[in-house]
C-alpha cells in the first residue's frame, strides 16, 4: 500500500536533509588540508619512489627492501626522513655483504681483504676486475692480494665497498748479530723477498783502525719505528741494544728472536717461550721435502698462554708469536738457515727468502693507513641502520586512501537526491 | 756457538791447474781472522772440489794456480749454482801476470759462468769492510819487486749479482803474499794479511 502523502513528504524533506548533512561533511572534508597518501616501494622502484616522496611529501614512507640502498639511495631516505616524512622499511642483514682492506706488513703493497655475507653468494673484485675466480658461498671470505684501486664485494643483497687503501711505504728491516753466514743470508733473504733491510753485524770490539761492526748504507744506531717496522735478532751479541729494542717494541714494532738470541734474559722475557732442547738436523734433511728438518733445531716449549704458534714440524713448535704491549715478538727454534738456501734442493732460495718473509710478516709493524676516499662503504646494512634506524620485522597494511571515501559520500549524496526526485515525480509534483 | 756458525776458509780444487800451489795461505788468513776479529772461525782450512755439491756448505771460496784453467762441466754447474745461491769466488792469479795463461783461461771460464768481470772501485765496500783502504787493493811485494808482467794492478774485478759480489778476481798475487807461516807475520811492520781479513768480513757481512 502506497505511503500517503504526508508521509512521502516528510522523507523527502528527510532525504534533503540527509542530503545537505553530506554535502556539509564533504564540503568540511575538503576543506580539510590534503594529506597524500603513503608511500610504497620495493628495492627496484626505490629510486622514482624517492623522487615522488621529494615532490609529494606522502604521509609516510613505506620500503620493502630485498637489496641495501646504495650510500647515495641512504642519504637521500635520511634526508627525507629528517625533513620530517615518518620512514618504515623492512630488510634482511642475511646476505647482505660486509667487508674490510688493511695494509699487511709486507713489501710490495699487498693488502688483506676481508669479506662476510652470511648464506649468500659473495665475489670479490677491484677496479680492474675480479680477485678470483671462484666465489664463496656464505662465510669468511680472505685474500692476500695487490690491488689496482677500489675493491668492492658483492651479493645479491647488496654491495660493499673499500676505496683505494692508500698506506704509507713499509718501513724497513734492521738485522742485528755477528758478522756470519746467517747474517748476511737473512738479511739477502729478506730483500729478494722485497723488504728493505738494513744490517749492523758485528766483527770485533772496538778496535782503532777497524769497523767493529759492519753497517749497511743508511742502517741509523737509533732503532725506532719511524725506520725499522722490524728488528731481527740473531745472537747474543745486541745485547748492548736491548734498551732502544724495549723501547721499539712499546712504539709497536716487531722483534724476531733467533735461538741464539735468547741468551739474553731481556728477551728470554718477552719470548712466547722457552727454549727446548738443542737437536741436530737430520742427514742429508736441507735436500729433503721438509728442509727445516735438516737444520739445527732448539724447540720452543713452555708457550705463554699468549703465544700463538706459527709453525710446527711435527709435534715441535719451531715459531710463535705474542703480543708485548702494542709491539709483537716472534721466536724462532731454528739456526743455521743459510745452510736450506745453499745446500737445499731446487727452489730452496725462493723458499728461504719466503719463510723469513713470512716471520718477519708477523712480527713488523704494517704500514700506515691514510684517510679513506669518500667513495668508501664497507658495511651497507649497517650503515643504512645508522642513517634511517632498524628495519620493522613486518610492515603494517596500509589505511584506506582519503580519496575513495570522499567519492562514497558524493555517491551515497547523490543516491539520496535522486531518491527525493523519484519520490517527487511519482507523487506528480514537479 | 754452534760449528756450523764457524767461518771455515776453504780452497777449491778443480781438475785443471794446480789449485794446491799456495798451500799456507789458509792457515795465515785463518790466524788473521783470529787475530783482528771476534768471528769465530775453525783452525784448520778445508780443501773442497769445485764440481762438489759440498761447495754449498761454504759461502766463500779461494782458487788459485799458475796454470791454464778449463773447468769441466761439472765444475761450471756446481759453480753456477752456486754463485747464483749466494757464494763469493775469490780467485787470485798466482802468476801475476795479465797476459799470462791463468789469467787468459780463467777469466774466460769465470765470465761464462758468472758474466762480465768489471774493475771494482776504490770506494767499494770491500776496501771499508774493516781495515781501511783508501787507495783500493793493497799492493803485494811481487807487483813492487817488478815480478810477473813487471806491472802494478791498481784494481780488482769482480762480477756482481744485483748489489752483491759473486767472484772477486784479482791479478796481484796474494797467493804469494800470503803465503807464509804466521809465525813469521812478527817480521813485519804491517800486517801484508789485512786484506784477506776485509774479503773475509765482506763475504760474512754482504
Amino acid at each position: 500500500m502506497p505511503l500517503p502523502t504526508e508521509s512521502r513528504i516528510r522523507l523527502e524533506w528527510g532525504l534533503r536533509a540527509a542530503a545537505l548533512g553530506l554535502l556539509g561533511v564533504l564540503a568540511w572534508r575538503l576543506d580539510a588540508p590534503v594529506v597524500a597518501p603513503v608511500l610504497e616501494a620495493g628495492a627496484r622502484s626505490l629510486p622514482s619512489a624517492l623522487a615522488a616522496a621529494t615532490r609529494t611529501e606522502p604521509a609516510a614512507l613505506q620500503l620493502q627492501l630485498d637489496s641495501i640502498p646504495d650510500a647515495a639511495d641512504r642519504e637521500w631516505i635520511r634526508a627525507l626522513q629528517r625533513a620530517g616524512t615518518p620512514v618504515r622499511y623492512s630488510a634482511q642483514a642475511n646476505g647482505a655483504p660486509v667487508m674490510s682492506v688493511e695494509p699487511l706488513a709486507r713489501p710490495g703493497g699487498e693488502v688483506r681483504v676481508t669479506a662476510f655475507a652470511a648464506g649468500a653468494t659473495l665475489s670479490l673484485s677491484d677496479d680492474v676486475g675480479p680477485l678470483d675466480d671462484s666465489v664463496s658461498s656464505g662465510g669468511v671470505r680472505t685474500l692476500d692480494a695487490a690491488l689496482s684501486g677500489g675493491s668492492q664485494a658483492a651479493t645479491p643483497r647488496g654491495v660493499a665497498k673499500v676505496a683505494e687503501v692508500i698506506a704509507s711505504q713499509q718501513k724497513a728491516v734492521l738485522v742485528l748479530g755477528r758478522a756470519g753466514w746467517d747474517g748476511k743470508f737473512v738479511a739477502l733473504a729478506l730483500q729478494e723477498a722485497g723488504w728493505h733491510v738494513e744490517s749492523e753485524l758485528r766483527v770485533n770490539s772496538a778496535t782503532a783502525g777497524t769497523a767493529a761492526t759492519v753497517r749497511s748504507p743508511g742502517a741509523q744506531t737509533r732503532i725506532d719505528t719511524a725506520r725499522y717496522a722490524a728488528v731481527v735478532l740473531l745472537d747474543e751479541t745486541t745485547a748492548a741494544r736491548a734498551a732502544s729494542i724495549q723501547a721499539f717494541l712499546a712504539q709497536g714494532g716487531g722483534v724476531v728472536i733467533a735461538p741464539d738470541a735468547l741468551s739474553l734474559a731481556s728477551m728470554a722475557r718477552i719470548a712466547p717461550a722457552a727454549a727446548g732442547a738443542a737437536q741436530t738436523g737430520a742427514l742429508g734433511g736441507v735436500q729433503s721435502s721438509s728442509p727445516l728438518r735438516g737444520l739445527d733445531r732448539q724447540p720452543l716449549v713452555s708457550l705463554r698462554r699468549d703465544a700463538v704458534v706459527l709453525q710446527r714440524l711435527g709435534a715441535e713448535v719451531i715459531a710463535a708469536a705474542r703480543r708485548e704491549g702494542v709491539g709483537r715478538v716472534v721466536q724462532l727454534g731454528v739456526r743455521d738457515t743459510w745452510r736450506w738456501r745453499m745446500e737445499g734442493a731446487d727452489g730452496a732460495l725462493e723458499a728461504h727468502a719466503a719463510w723469513w718473509s713470512q716471520m718477519v710478516g708477523a712480527a713488523a709493524m704494517p704500514p700506515a693507513i691514510g684517510p679513506a676516499l669518500p667513495a668508501d662503504d664497507p658495511a651497507p646494512y649497517s650503515a643504512l641502520v645508522e642513517a634511517i634506524g632498524a628495519p620493522m620485522t613486518s610492515l603494517p597494511s596500509l589505511p584506506a586512501a582519503p580519496t575513495s571515501r570522499n567519492l562514497i559520500l558524493l555517491v551515497a549524496i547523490c543516491g539520496l537526491l535522486l531518491v527525493e526526485v523519484a519520490s517527487r515525480r511519482l507523487r506528480g509534483v514537479s | 756457538m754452534n760449528r756450523m756458525s764457524e767461518f771455515v776458509f776453504v780452497t777449491a780444487q778443480y781438475e785443471s791447474g794446480d789449485w794446491e800451489s799456495a798451500p799456507l795461505v789458509p792457515a795465515n788468513v785463518i790466524d788473521s781472522i783470529a787475530r783482528y776479529t771476534e768471528i769465530p772461525v775453525a783452525p784448520v782450512g778445508r780443501v773442497v772440489p769445485l764440481g762438489s755439491t759440498e761447495l754449498f756448505r761454504y759461502p766463500l771460496v779461494f782458487l788459485t794456480g799458475h796454470l791454464p784453467v778449463r773447468f769441466t762441466s761439472d765444475e761450471r754447474q756446481t759453480l753456477s749454482t752456486y754463485l747464483a745461491r749466494g757464494g763469493l769466488l775469490f780467485v787470485d792469479d798466482h802468476n801475476h801476470d795479465v797476459d799470462g795463461m791463468f789469467h787468459k783461461t780463467a777469466v774466460e771460464e769465470l765470465q761464462r759462468v758468472a758474466g762480465p768481470l768489471v774493475k771494482l772501485p776504490k770506494n767499494h765496500a770491500l776496501y771499508r769492510s774493516h781495515f781501511v783502504f783508501e787507495d783500493g787493493p793493497p799492493n803485494t811485494s811481487h807487483e813492487l819487486n817488478g815480478w810477473g808482467d813487471n806491472l802494478l794492478h791498481p784494481y780488482l774485478m769482480g762480477a756482481s749479482r744485483g748489489e752483491r759480489l759473486s767472484v772477486l778476481y784479482s791479478n796481484k798475487d796474494y797467493s804469494s803474499e800470503w803465503n807464509f807461516h804466521p809465525d813469521n807475520k812478527r817480521f813485519y811492520s804491517v800486517d801484508n794479511t789485512r786484506f784477506a781479513v776485509n774479503l773475509v768480513v765482506y763475504a760474512l757481512t754482504h
